[in-house]
């Protein structure tokens, strides 16, 4: 009897920590990456050329998306799942392109922002020549993906945030997506002014 | 518990690749306003006027609108064009008056557009949204005013050999696209809103009118979707719907099939525009059952990056093992497969036998999706293998287009490529699928489009048909003597079993006969009569339209885009085009709206329904971290309780 607990003991133990471990991985891994992809980030400054942040990546970054807080994210290219592990992905958009920028990102990691990110508030993002573009959050909606196509529009001038919906859901894989939408101030003399006008929504 | 774990997991997997396009046409046009409230349905009548001539139709598409609400609105309407289709022309009209649109230079036409908004004056544009999506936007609606908005776009049809088939889209269905709150100068342009699905509102009746050339007599004329009725004057037909207005709840379709005399046949349609003199000219192949006798190389490129991983590479498998089935004992091949690096299958092409066979099988089993898309070298190695004598030699590269280069490869393939021809297979979402259609073109191969397990069979069963019957090579076209044409495209293509070819011409001067010769097992030649007494509406625009695509195509080459637009814009202008850098705009003279009286948004959209535009797949946006700490916590209290257990038991047996 006791040995048939003890053996039920380890094995939820070994349970225990494969499942932490795992979680952690994920975590960890979203987080040690960005620290990577900065330095890339740099190099892709630095060079003007895109830079792998490790040689085996499939993927590498394409933009710095800067929140109100002021914390930076590095995009990478592709929205594949293996990208979205390390960092925010670039759906659409950017330089050369006429479409909206659309960049998706994890809820539960580097997108959690969304959540309390507030209509009037700015994001900047960098592009890899170096110029900088500020954006002010215009709405916020949520979407249910398996009704709705997303349909990227042809506007150079807005920014969207995509993310999965609740954050606060247990199970990945869910049909609703949030959907941040930003634009940038009107012109370069509105800009300074800009975040004073905005309006939060709650 | 695991089970549910990797439960979890595909769900995120399939989430990720999900298809939006199966969702059924509701027939309904909605009007919504800026918070996605549907107030009122605008739609009331739509007429239609279509001249089909061969694989080109012109469509005059006038649509009337009327404002249902108490207050000054503005209106936005999105336009589901067929595919291959562009807008060159535009009529708005309000109650009595009519303005023309006029084609523009992008940024005026919007800074004209807003203009007329900010001074109360009407104003529609239409902006290329997407290749097949249009946007009109009509300001300045005033309580119970009629809007008339009249588009004339022209499009290439669907043709399968010798059949043709044009495709009225008159379904509608919302999607989605986020919605902006916030007034911004620009808010009324090219951003869209949400309307709501579900919502249902009245939808007019269309009335319809075909004029039909198609080349020669014909062997069949009808319509699956609609009981029509036609009248035959010489090679022309008139086409009415038998029931006259029809309503909109399913898209028009009419299917012609050209006579088959067993011969390829040449035909040709011409216009004449300002004393410019432009032709088309088309080449139909004859119906065949038998293969061509030309012993083929075939040369696979396989991806297997990260980026394919799951049902990508399963959907690139199964299609790389159906070619192998596929391929004819005789013929040789070869496979490359590359991620950060790249794999041959053999040194060199190997003879298509039972045992090469079994080889690539076993091959193409062990394929793992993963590493880096290091494409070039892959590419550059596959093509530069020695070239077998005899041997037409095709490549048929799979792939989900997630490259990093495009310029790098595009430059690689006019170098290396010579007379091979390049098949694009893509896979999954391909957000590259531009690219790897262009590839295909400079490769005179084709594109094929894979985005589901289900269409992999009927993919590669198309493809495969035009793989396997080059039914003509060495194509020429000649031209009387002074004369000379600047034509796309400039490289022909082989004629292949299905597909008919189609040179666009700019001729120097009139003429009223051309040769096109060819090369089967002998010499073809067939003398071509230019009908160049009757006007065929379109060919010009095809030509420029042509032109704009390879004038696009330097700047993915590393042209600078300041150096190609210019010449954009030229053409574009001139041929009443919407392209990158222009748009339409019809600004009224008179102001109509009080100006203290508020503007509110209404939007009017609608949708081509399923198969006629490609839509981007929501990413899935989650990990399954949060799931895994919580299973984690559970079974921490789990184990502790287990402990505790333990200890007390213990305890109590000392």
């Amino acid at each position: 009897m006791a040995r048939y607990e003890r053996g039920l003991l380890v094995l939820s133990l070994v349970a225990l920590l494969g499942l932490a471990g795992w979680a952690s991985w994920l975590d960890g891994k979203a987080w040690l990456a960005q620290h990577l992809i900065a330095h890339a980030w740099q190099t892709t400054l630095d060079q003007g050329a895109p830079q792998r942040p490790w040689p085996w990546a499939d993927t590498w970054p394409v933009a710095r998306l800067t929140t109100p807080a002021g914390k930076n994210l590095y995009v990478l290219e592709s929205t594949s799942g293996e990208a979205l592990a390390f960092g925010p992905g670039r759906l659409a958009g950017g330089i050369g392109s006429d479409q909206a920028l659309t960049l998706a990102g994890h809820r539960d990691t580097h997108f959690a922002f969304l959540e309390t990110l507030n209509t009037g508030e700015a994001l900047t993002v960098q592009f890899t020549d170096g110029s900088r573009h500020q954006f002010q959050v215009a709405a916020q909606q949520v979407i249910n993906s398996q009704k709705q196509p997303l349909h990227i529009p042809l506007d150079d001038q807005q920014l969207l945030l995509i993310t999965c919906y609740p954050f606060d859901a247990i199970t990945p894989g869910g049909p609703l997506r949030y959907v941040v939408a930003a634009h940038t101030y009107p012109d370069e003399t509105q800009r300074d002014g800009a975040t004073n006008q905005g309006h939060s929504k709650g | 518990m695991k089970l549910t774990l990797f439960f979890s997991l595909l769900l995120l997997t399939f989430t990720a690749r999900a298809d939006w396009q199966d969702e059924a046409a509701t027939g309904a046009l909605l009007l919504a306003d800026d918070r996605g409230n549907i107030s009122a349905a605008t739609l009331l009548d739509t007429d239609a006027h279509i001249t089909a001539s061969g694989p080109l139709a012109r469509v005059t598409l006038t649509q009337r609108f009327r404002n249902a609400s108490q207050q000054f609105r503005e209106g936005r309407y999105l336009f589901p064009l067929p595919e291959n289709a562009a807008v060159d022309g535009m009529v708005l009209t309000i109650g009595e008056r009519r303005i023309v649109g006029r084609i523009d230079k992008k940024a005026e036409a919007e800074q004209a557009y807003r203009q007329a908004r900010a001074s109360g004056k009407k104003a529609s544009l239409v902006s290329q949204q997407r290749p097949n999506l249009f946007t009109t936007a009509v300001a300045n609606i005033a309580p119970g005013e009629t809007i008339q908005v009249e588009l004339h776009y022209q499009q290439t049809l669907d043709v399968d050999g010798r059949r043709f088939q044009l495709r009225l889209p008159l379904t509608l269905t919302p999607r989605f696209t986020p919605a902006t709150e916030t007034p911004h100068p620009l808010d009324s342009l090219l951003r869209n809103t949400v309307a709501n699905p579900g919502g249902t509102a009245e939808a007019g009746t269309a009335s319809i009118h075909i004029d039909l050339d198609a080349g020669n007599r014909l062997a069949t004329l009808g319509s699956p979707s609609h009981a029509i009725h036609s009248q035959r004057h010489g090679r022309r037909y008139t086409i009415t719907p038998k029931a006259g207005p029809v309503p909109m709840d399913r898209d028009l379709l009419l299917n012609w099939e050209l006579e088959d005399t067993g011969e390829p046949l040449a035909t040709s349609f011409y216009e004449e525009i300002d004393g410019e003199h432009y032709a088309l000219l088309m080449v139909v192949p004859p119906e065949t059952e038998q293969a061509s006798a030309l012993p083929r190389e075939t040369l696979f490129i396989i991806d297997s990056s990260g980026s394919m991983g799951g049902a990508p590479m399963r959907q690139a498998k199964a299609s790389l093992q159906l070619a192998l089935q596929r391929l004819k004992p005789g013929d040789r091949f070869n496979i490359t497969d590359f991620d950060s690096q790249h794999t041959l299958l053999f040194e060199a092409p190997a003879t298509v036998n039972d045992s090469s066979r079994q080889q690539a099988q076993g091959f193409v089993d062990s394929l793992q999706a993963s590493g880096g898309t290091h494409m070039l070298p892959a590419l550059s190695a596959t093509l530069s293998q020695p070239a077998s004598d005899g041997y037409l030699r095709q490549v048929i590269f799979i792939t989900d287009g997630a490259v990093g280069n495009e310029n790098g490869i595009f430059r690689a393939l006019h170098q290396q490529l010579g007379e091979a021809r390049l098949f694009t297979v893509g896979i999954g979402s391909a957000p590259n699928s531009h690219f790897m259609t262009r590839a295909a073109q400079f490769g005179r191969g084709s594109f094929t489009y894979i985005n589901d397990q289900n269409q992999v069979q009927q993919g590669m069963d198309t493809l495969f048909r035009r793989l396997e019957s080059p039914l003509m090579r060495n194509l020429q076209v000649q031209l009387p003597q002074g004369i000379v044409a600047e034509r796309w495209p400039q490289k022909l293509p082989d004629l292949y079993a299905g597909e008919p070819l189609l040179v666009a011409m700019k001729l120097s001067g009139p003429t009223d006969q051309i040769t096109v010769s060819g090369y089967s097992d002998k010499h073809w030649q067939q003398p071509v009569t230019l009908p160049n007494n009757s006007n065929h509406p379109g060919t010009a625009s095809l030509w420029a339209r042509r032109k704009i695509a390879d004038l696009m195509d330097r700047i993915t080459l590393g042209a600078p885009e300041t150096d190609i637009a210019p010449l954009v814009t030229q053409v574009a202008l001139r041929h009443q085009l919407v392209s990158r850098y222009t748009s339409f705009i019809a600004v009224e003279e008179t102001v109509s709206r009080p100006a203290h009286e508020p503007l509110l948004h209404d939007t009017v959209r609608n949708q081509a329904p399923h198969g006629t535009q490609q839509s981007t797949a929501w990413p899935g946006t989650a990990t399954p971290a949060p799931l895994l700490w919580r299973l984690a916590g559970v079974l921490l209290i789990v184990t502790l309780l287990l402990w505790l257990r333990q200890r007390r038991q213990a305890h109590g047996a000392v």
